[in-house]
């Protein structure tokens, strides 16, 4: 009998759960590991972050669907890992702490044949002085509950500017290192909508601080379009939409400290600017969760197997080496640490071998470069290869993973959808393959000029909303859960 | 004064110049969409067309980021 602990819920986890589940014959244990009771689609929570969902319609509780599936659920989070098992046992171990009502607190050491560390992003909101929510002086939409706070105050600023009052909203990203600009883009394109459509526009000035040195990055060095018989770029397509909708745009900037109601900033160019603000929604770097490891001896082996950013060490070549000559098959493709190879990093929480937009720094050092994205189809997809090739190991006698998922050989996709109704929204979609631009297969632009793509239209909030029942169905592993594509 | 100076009078006030910030980006050249290219954004049959091509577009990402 083998047991699989997966560590973390969340897209790339839960996929990965719900595959071992599926492929494993029953002697075999799946154990999932995580601090929430609710799954949370986070995507959606942009809808809830403007009060067109409420946090009910994008999170549903695990223990039912983990009861059902025969999972073992733990509510509780990892706090570290024994890869050689303890002074008397070999067998590995993570210690876990609960955080279920009426056990909250309790620690137990839970043994494993197979670990997936699928942990997701902490949410460092530590990294800016004043960023965040939680004793901050801006907001987020990173969790449900986030993203309901930002609901409120945002009902709050359209009661100023229907009472004639004028308002600065400034949406971006909180710090010179962050990733997920897309979803800054996306919550910035709802919040424009929404003004416009409550015909307050003219009253709202909606400004976008970005750390991308130029609008269309995403942290993805930019997109390389074909359209109308021209080949063109993500960064005119963004600029294109900000000034048709007159937002403002900052780039290059680095959040240094946020105060109440003022933004300190730097730019690339090594200028500072004070930016006022009646709301500010600015999205927190990421890291990894703070878990720590220890061998046999109980000797610290954390930088054994976590980068020095907490993310879990994988088969990737984290040779330091510059820019020009980063490769495509840098990136990790099985997902295996290389020292302890039952175990594995998935979705945010692997170490990405290097950024993917070119690393800039201001003249003072500052370094100012978009985190590499890992979003939701590449998560999941990530987990659900993690599992098959776990589930070969078991129960076919492999002795290596079998299954590969590298993000320089799969897509991604970024639809940004506001309004209501199924005639009244608007969406601004992009398509991108591969994720990490391979010039050895497209020599021009790093990716297929065919299947990298941007369009503004009603047919991606179709699309949009078509994704978020489609994933909240297959997350709750209803009737044909598995032929549902990651 | 004329009708058109009375009713620009009475509508609420535009937002004052935004104040100049370091990194903002100036007056952009980016192509802005004709009036046709933003009707056709909401053209109910041409939007059909386009949920069909950008869902093959999908599929197709899907299958070859699938086949590993
Ligand atoms: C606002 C927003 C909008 C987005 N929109 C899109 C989009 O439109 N399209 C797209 O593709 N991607 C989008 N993304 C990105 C997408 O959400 C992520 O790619 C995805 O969630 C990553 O999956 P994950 O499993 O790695 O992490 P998560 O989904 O964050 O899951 C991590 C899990 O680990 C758990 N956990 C944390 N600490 C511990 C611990 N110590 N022990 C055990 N478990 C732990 C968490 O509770 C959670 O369940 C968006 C992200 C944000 C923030």
């Amino acid at each position: 009998m083998a047991r699989v602990v997966v560590l973390g819920a969340g897209i790339s986890g839960h996929t990965a759960a719900l595959h071992l589940r599926r492929k494993l014959r029953r002697e075999h244990e799946v154990v999932v590991v995580s601090p929430n009771a609710d799954y949370n689609w986070i995507p959606s929570n942009i809808w809830v972050g403007v009060g067109r969902m409420t946090s009910q319609q994008v999170t549903f509780p695990l223990a039912p669907v983990y009861r059902r599936k025969k999972i073992d659920f733990r509510q509780a989070r990892a706090v570290s890992i024994r890869p050689e098992g303890t002074g008397s046992s070999g067998r590995p171990t993570v210690e876990i702490e609960y955080t279920l009502p009426g056990r909250a607190g309790e620690l137990e050491q839970v043994e494993y044949d197979y670990l997936i560390n699928a942990t997701g992003p902490k949410l460092n909101f530590a990294a800016t002085p004043g960023l965040g929510p939680d004793g901050g002086h801006s907001l987020s939409v990173c969790t449900a509950d986030h993203a309901a706070e930002t609901a409120v105050r945002f009902a709050e600023v359209i009661a100023k500017l229907e009472a004639g009052e004028r308002q600065r909203l400034v949406i971006g990203v909180g710090h010179g290192m962050c990733t997920c600009e897309g979803a800054a883009f996306e919550y910035a394109f709802n919040v424009e909508h929404e003004l416009r459509t409550r015909g307050l526009r003219d009253r709202a000035e909606v400004i976008y601080l970005t750390n991308e040195h130029e609008l269309g990055d995403f942290g993805v060095g930019g997109m390389t379009f074909e359209q109308n018989g021209f080949v063109t770029n993500s960064q005119l397509w963004t600029e294109s939409l900000f000034r048709e909708r007159d937002v403002t745009a900052i780039v290059g900037a680095h959040v240094q400290r946020v105060e109440e109601g003022k933004i300190f900033y730097e730019t690339l160019q090594g200028e500072e600017g004070v930016l006022e603000f009646d709301f500010a929604m600015l999205l927190p770097p990421f890291k990894g969760q703070d878990l720590h490891a220890f061998d046999r001896s109980g000797q610290d082996i954390t930088d054994v197997l976590f980068a020095p950013n907490g993310f879990l060490k994988v088969d990737a070549d984290y040779t330091p080496k510059p820019y020009e000559d980063w490769r495509a098959s840098d990136w990790p493709s099985t997902y295996a640490n290389p020292t302890y190879g039952n175990v594995f990093g998935v979705g945010i929480a692997f170490a990405p071998p290097h950024q993917i937009s070119r690393p800039r720094k201001t003249a003072g050092g500052t370094v100012i470069t978009p985190a590499p994205p890992r979003t939701g189809m590449p998560s999941g997809l990530m987990g659900r290869q993690v599992a098959l090739s776990i589930v070969d190991m078991i129960q076919a006698g492999a002795t290596a993973p079998t299954r590969t998922a590298s993000m320089s050989s799969m897509g991604a996709a970024c639809v940004a959808s506001a309004g209501a109704g199924v005639f009244k929204g608007t969406a601004a979609s992009m398509t991108m393959f591969p994720v990490v631009p391979d010039r050895e297969s497209y020599p021009e632009h790093g990716r297929s000029l065919q299947d990298t793509t941007g369009e503004i239209g009603l047919a991606g909030h179709w699309v949009k909303h078509f994704l978020h029942y489609m994933f909240i169905y297959k997350a709750k592993a209803l009737p044909g859960w598995s032929l549902i594509p990651e | 004064m004329s009708q058109n100076e009375s009713n620009r009078a009475a509508a609420p006030a535009t937002p004052a110049e935004p104040v100049a910030y370091p990194g903002e980006l100036g007056d952009s050249i980016a192509p802005a969409p004709t009036p046709g290219t933003v009707r056709m954004r909401t053209n109910v049959p041409y939007q059909l067309y386009r949920f069909a091509r950008v869902n093959m577009r999908m599929a197709k990402m899907i299958r070859r980021s699938h086949t590993h």
